[in-house]
């Protein structure tokens, strides 16, 4: 009866646009006893038929307590508008014999955006709060800010959002977790800010030589350094940085690739340079354990043996 | 160069084997001597062939299509016809052609068409052969080169395409996509789901990807640009996804940074820390690849519902490429693009090199439409296969100069006044050896199934070139 019913509706509403029609594409849309499929034919048939009618009809879904149309809904706010580009449509330069587009809606769909970006099912912001803030959105990201101060949102959920903002933007909120209480989050922020080119200054002089941190973090910041720095065979020769790495790679948990990085590295600057052979030769008992796998145990065993003839 | 190279040895290694150390037939395809363009898709490109040296009559020659080694996949097909283009109407190949080939040295026409894949390589070798007594006379190797799902892939496919792809990038050739993409104003490239339904959106990025892959292939003959088929899981039964860090990359769960093998790893991705100018950070992408559908449990598939494109190319309406393109971009294409995110949610979304089989997906989403519609006139004038037909009529028209079926597209023509400035395309040259300024009309018949124009040598595994 309701398939009858469905797609007597459906094939009415391809010759009859009416508002009658349209509430009977959003009643097919929210019967949770009829398939996906037909639900969803019945919004994309509204949106043909009446795009500004399946914008309000969208906006009303995202509270749904049927989370799975309310997910739905954000998603298919976010297509509409998801090729806008980064500039502002306002400021689109053509000439002035050009066509313009009316592109008024793309600002009706992101205001309805804007209001849901902390909306109370984590399904419908998780959808939304990405988009806006990757963005550049700053009206999101401060809503999300304050969301997770008063604990509307945990700072788990709210730093993957950060993590979508353009760099410059998202960088004082993933510093403040670098720097926070919460461990396990700062070594997951530490571990994407390395390999962030503008933040590499700020881990190495903030994080990494800061004895105030754990050594886990730093640790972490290290195996980050190594991998993504361009710098990094630069300062890490240094021997105070060069001890401090050696010393960090040793941490136990430390992410593995990265601290074989740091070994690789070290490896290859003191067989590149004289001085630092001399000075590590003469500590070869504290370096040694360093080199704990396989590969970097055998390229030290071969290391040793050279400097020791060498020296 | 090496890969070149390498072939150059394959070939002559193959008539090592074969113990016919001097050929007494000489066959081209595409009517050159050069190597680098001996490569075939669906269509029907031009090939002949010819007695060398001084023989006293007449040869009547096999031609055939045969396999270098026991691993080869590929196959080709040929056919004689009078005059100098095949159409799909008169297209008629068989596996095998008989031809008399004069003393004289004339040359001989016929047509060579692929008929089954290659893996990798020139796989294939169009062999003539005395018909008296079947000793090889002469051979041209080459290759079925198409489009592959990306799931399908050899792993030396793969590692080729990973290798090609980031020596584009490290020569310091793939800046220039992001940024024209991201300068092509959105209701210029897109938005062709809202009226007054901008043209472009297909034709455009059509012609954007073909100058991606013949960029590849100049670097390396042998790649094509792969798929990712994002309305069906990542995975074929009982293999890995491509979203592995060996492959395609891995998105993480705690940090937006896309994960591939580093430099340490036994088989490094060459994606690995694939940086642009544009962003601070390597490759970010925000979502799973693979999900279960809306509205009730399911098989996990793609960030698109597996039925979305057969709905889209049976919707009423939809055998108009106004209607039809506009759905593709927005429920086919927006759905892939903002469900990962990332880079690949902005407008400069190619800066991911996800963005190209992303988007060939959706070509091949254009090509099964035009395959289902018969919509493939190419003259401009139908406007059932592009909607904004002719030329740019004036100031007042509905769409900008650069639209219409017979504009030259930015960024391949500069001139345009109503396009940014500074940004100049030059499309690599196609098997007709001829580089041009594209316009839509020239990306509508891309396998020349009319016979008055040149395929444009990029096809698709799943679309022949007659059914």
């Amino acid at each position: 009866m309701h398939r009858l019913t469905t797609s007597i509706l459906l094939g009415a509403s391809l010759v009859l646009s009416s508002p009658a029609a349209a509430q009977g594409l959003v009643e097919i849309a929210q019967d949770t006893t009829l398939d996906g499929p037909e639900r969803i034919a019945a919004l994309t048939e509204l949106r043909r038929q009446d795009a500004d009618i399946y914008v309000e009809t969208l906006a009303g879904f995202l509270n749904s307590s049927d989370v799975e149309l309310a997910e739905y809904s954000a998603e298919s706010l976010v297509n509409l508008v998801v090729m806008m580009g980064s500039h502002d449509m306002s400021e689109h330069k053509h000439d002035e014999d050009a066509p313009r587009h009316d592109m008024a809606y793309v600002q009706d769909v992101l205001e309805v955006l804007r209001a849901n970006v902390t909306n109370t099912q984590p399904r419908v912001r998780s959808v939304i709060a990405p988009f806006l803030i990757g963005a550049g959105n700053e009206e999101a990201l401060a809503s999300i800010a304050e969301a997770t101060s008063s604990g509307e949102i945990g700072e788990e959920e709210a730093l993957n959002y950060f993590y979508s903002a353009p760099s410059d933007l998202g960088s004082p909120y993933l510093r403040s977790y670098a720097e926070g209480e919460n461990e396990e989050l700062a070594e997951q922020v530490i571990a994407v800010l390395a390999s962030d080119t503008g933040e590499q200054t700020y881990l190495r002089d903030q994080i990494l030589t800061n004895a105030e941190f754990t050594e886990n973090r730093r640790a972490t910041a290290l195996g980050g350094l190594a991998r993504y720095d361009a710098n990094f065979s630069n300062y890490v020769v240094q021997p105070e940085v060069l001890e401090l790495a050696l010393s960090l790679s040793r941490v136990p948990g430390t992410d593995l690739n990265g601290s074989s990085f740091v070994q690789n590295i070290v490896l290859q600057e003191i067989r590149q340079s004289p001085e630092l052979g001399d000075f590590y030769s003469r500590r070869l008992d504290e370096i040694g354990p360093v080199f704990s796998d396989t590969e970097n145990a055998v390229a030290f065993r071969n290391l040793t043996r050279s400097l020791e003839q060498k020296f | 160069m090496f890969a070149r190279s390498l072939t150059n040895a394959v070939f002559f290694s193959f008539f090592l084997a074969s113990g016919s150390f001097a050929q007494s037939i000489e066959i081209q395809i595409n009517h050159t001597a050069a190597l680098d363009d001996d490569y075939l898709c669906w269509s029907p490109q031009p090939a002949r062939a010819r007695v060398l040296g001084s023989v006293s009559s007449d040869i009547r020659a096999v031609i055939s299509s045969e396999a270098v080694s026991a691993t080869s996949t590929g196959q080709v097909q040929f056919q004689v016809v009078a005059g100098n283009s095949v159409s799909v109407d008169d297209f008629a190949p068989e596996d095998t052609l008989t031809l008399m080939l004069p003393a004289s040295g004339e040359w001989v026409d016929f047509f060579v068409a692929g008929k089954r894949p290659s893996t990798l390589t020139k796989d294939v070798v169009v062999q003539a052969r005395s018909e008296s007594d079947g000793l090889p006379l002469g051979a041209v190797q080459t290759m079925v080169r198409v489009r592959k799902d990306a799931r399908t892939m050899t792993t030396a496919e793969r590692q080729l395409f990973l290798e090609v792809s980031r020596t584009l990038h490290d020569n310091g050739d793939f800046e220039k996509y992001y940024i024209a993409h991201e300068a092509a104003f959105s209701d210029d490239i897109h938005f062709m789901f809202r009226p007054p339904h901008p043209p472009l959106f297909l034709a455009w990025h059509r012609a954007f990807l073909l100058n991606f892959e013949r960029e590849l292939q100049e670097i390396n003959p042998d790649v094509s640009l792969p798929y990712w088929k994002f309305d069906e899981p990542s995975f074929l039964p009982g293999e890995a996804s491509i979203f592995s860090a060996d492959f395609l990359g891995e998105t993480q769960s705690s940090n937006p940074v896309v994960r591939f093998n580093d430099s340490l790893s036994t088989t490094p991705n060459p994606w690995h820390d694939w940086r642009v100018n544009r962003q601070t950070r390597p490759i970010e992408r925000k979502r799973v690849a693979d999900r279960a559908p809306f509205f009730g449990a399911g098989l996990v598939q793609g960030p698109i519902d597996q039925n979305m494109l057969s709905q889209i190319l049976g919707a009423s309406g939809n055998d108009e490429h106004k209607n039809a393109g506009g759905d593709i971009e927005l429920d086919y294409h927006n759905g892939a693009h903002s469900r990962i995110l990332g880079w690949l949610g902005r407008g400069y979304s190619p800066a991911d090199p996800l963005f190209f089989l992303l988007h060939a997906n959706v070509d091949r989403a254009f090509a099964h439409w035009q395959e289902r519609h018969d919509a493939w006139d190419a003259t401009g004038t139908d406007a059932k296969s592009y909607h904004a037909t002719g030329s740019y009529p004036g100031s007042g028209s509905n769409y900008l100069r650069g639209s219409y079926a017979l504009d030259e597209m930015w960024p391949w023509n500069n001139t345009h006044s109503d396009w940014p400035s500074g940004m100049f395309f030059v499309m690599p040259d196609g098997p007709d050896g001829a580089a041009t300024v594209p316009t839509p009309a020239s990306q509508i018949d891309y396998l020349n199934l009319s016979g008055v124009g040149v395929a444009s040598g990029a096809c698709y595994d799943d679309i022949v070139y007659k059914q």
